[in-house]
């Protein structure tokens, strides 16, 4: 008896702090098990509803392939522009940290604090300023539009990234590397990147995961539906099909989270870094 | 005589050298990419908010005109009270409920089943965050949802969430609830990690524990975490429309009810709610950027001051 109370009294605690973690858990994660389970249902007017022959619902997996059949070439074209801008992002990016952490050449500095303080400028600020420009110069309805102002809006905070990396490197293995005559392109290519791997699959996940969730850029610049990205056309599918059968829009919600669950299943580590990179640059 | 010549010439010879001008091949593409796409945009920005264009090209300079009306403007005073509410009490339900689950976690003793529970936590960021409002809105909150279902429940009248106010106000603020799934608590987590454990083994011999603990030492030790998402938190939050674009507008009808200065830029600049008005439109912009660097310096001072001491 008295050891039972003693073993209550030691893990009491415990259970108590790992319900309340599960309670969170279940509420954090209820939303996304509902979406699953509906995008299966062929009614789903009722979230909670298990289809039967009573309700005259059913288990369906026809939303997916209405749906693939529907969004693949804006899949598509979500992947080509969130590759183009997580790739040029990650080169240039890491080219100007490069030069930065182990070039001396005339303002330096200036070009760098220059660079670092378009990260407090607000995007809301230069919005408007952007979209007349990606308009004057034809870039309209094109997904280079996406691509380059996107990429210049995540080079900053690559450039300060892959500087504090480079940084760290040894000096004497540039020297050596001086000493034996390689050339300089040669050397980045073949020591500083293989060396640099770590930061570089950050980089590339972070810029991929956050070009991938953009909504509001990618809305305004590609007007053609053949364009437009995944999650324009899966809000502008939700609106035109209405309250009648949800499967199918649902359907493609749980498709769009496809890439990042890959990412995640390959290599969570770099993911979780990548996510959380941010907060160390303060 | 000659070899201070020759010191001066190996000097010189040094300080030539160690300018390495194929640097600039290097952050070429930086530079041109962010002189058109980033610093054009930036000043182009500042000179429309003192015009009156209307769309296509610069249209009058107009002085402080703008800014003086938007001082008179009902709708921007509006938007301003919305998004100082949804920021702040965003911020302080959202990082309450995020601290409060990084301790949780950070005090099982179970190792495997913390790490366990932590990636599971991690799972919504899988979703684009466009989705995930988009099942708050067709799921949680949609008119035979979730919350209408016990509504229905408790014997209560279904409510539409996100289109009446001034439950659309209530329905933007708790999306998410309860705020924690994501990476943010893992930024927390790592800032208890890094507490000294003869911290906590002095806090225990001193009979400090629980609820006291966590105020006393937790907190003020995990201050530059907490730092970080308050800078984060206001400079996003002042800038976010998401919710209003993608799902409620500004609010039933023509009420604002729930409109935020970003919205009501998209809405001048390109809705068609409004006729165009990219001059009075980045006025807007340029508000929130002072508020914003004005809250930053502000932040910066009070950092300094506290190094200084």
């Amino acid at each position: 008896m008295k050891r039972q109370t003693h073993f209550f009294q030691r893990y009491l605690p415990q259970i108590v702090i790992i319900l309340c973690i599960i309670i969170l858990l279940v509420m954090t994660l209820f939303p996304l098990v509902l979406l699953v389970f509906n995008s299966f249902k062929l009614y789903t007017d009722d979230p909670l509803q298990w289809p039967s022959d009573s309700n005259g619902n059913m288990f369906t997996t026809e939303g997916y392939a209405l749906v693939w059949d529907y969004i693949k070439g804006n899949y598509v074209n979500s992947l080509v522009i969130t590759f183009a801008v997580s790739i040029g992002t990650t080169l240039f990016g890491s080219m100007a940290g490069y030069a930065f952490a182990k070039y001396d050449f005339p303002f330096k500095n200036a070009i760098f604090i220059a660079i670092l303080a378009f990260m407090m400028v607000p995007g809301l600020l230069t919005l408007i300023s952007r979209y007349s420009l990606i308009v004057n110069i034809g870039l309209n309805d094109n997904i280079w539009g996406v691509i380059l102002p996107q990429i210049s809006a995540s080079l900053p905070f690559a450039t300060f990234l892959t500087r504090t990396f480079f940084q760290g490197l040894p000096k004497e293995m540039f020297e050596a590397a001086r000493m034996d005559g390689i050339s300089e392109s040669k050397k980045f290519y073949s020591l500083v990147l293989p060396l640099s791997k770590p930061i570089i699959i950050t980089l590339l996940v972070q810029t991929f995961v956050s070009q991938w969730n953009d909504y509001l850029w990618s809305r305004l610049v590609l007007q053609s539906e053949d364009l437009q990205t995944l999650p324009v056309v899966l809000v502008n599918l939700t609106d035109t099909l209405g309250p009648i059968s949800y499967c199918i829009p649902f359907a493609g919600y749980v498709l769009s989270a496809i890439p990042l669950i890959i990412i995640f299943i390959f290599g969570n580590k770099k993911f979780i870094e990548g996510m959380t990179s941010g907060a160390f640059k303060m | 005589m000659r070899k201070d010549k020759t010191v001066e010439q190996h000097i010189k010879a040094r300080r030539r050298k160690r300018y390495n001008y194929w640097a600039f091949l290097w952050i070429l593409p930086v530079v041109v990419l962010m002189a058109i796409f980033s610093a054009y945009p930036l000043i182009n920005s500042f000179i429309l908010a003192f015009t009156d264009s209307s769309g296509s090209g610069y249209g009058n300079f107009v002085g402080f005109d703008n800014f003086i009306e938007l001082f008179q403007d009902e709708v921007f005073w509006i938007c301003i009270k919305n998004v100082l509410i949804f920021t702040v009490v965003g911020m302080i339900c959202g990082n309450f409920m995020t601290i409060l689950l990084a301790e949780l976690l950070f005090n099982v003793k179970f190792k495997k089943t913390s790490a366990f529970l932590r990636v599971l936590f991690i799972l919504p960021v899988l979703v684009p965050s466009v989705v995930v409002l988009l099942v708050w809105e067709n799921i949680i909150f949609s008119s035979s949802g979730l919350v209408n279902q016990m509504f229905l429940a408790m014997g209560k009248e279904p409510i539409a969430w996100y289109y009446e106010n001034p439950y659309n106000f209530i329905a933007i603020i708790t999306t998410n609830f309860p705020w924690v799934g994501g990476t943010s608590f893992l930024i927390y987590l790592a800032g208890l990690q890094n507490i000294n454990k003869s911290v906590f083994e002095a806090a225990r011999l001193d009979g400090i524990s629980g609820f006291r603990r966590v105020v006393k030492i937790d907190l003020p030790l995990i201050k530059g975490q907490l730092k970080y998402f308050l800078i984060m938190g206001v400079i996003g939050g002042l800038q976010n429309f998401d919710l209003q674009l993608i799902i409620t507008g500004s609010g039933p009808g023509t009420s604002n009810g729930v409109n935020v200065p970003g919205y009501y830029i998209f809405q001048l600049a390109w809705s068609g709610e409004y006729d165009v008005r990219y001059g009075y439109a980045s006025a807007i912009g340029v508000i929130i950027f002072l508020i914003t660097i004005g809250f930053s310096i502000m932040n910066f001072r009070k950092n300094r001051k506290e190094v200084m001491q």
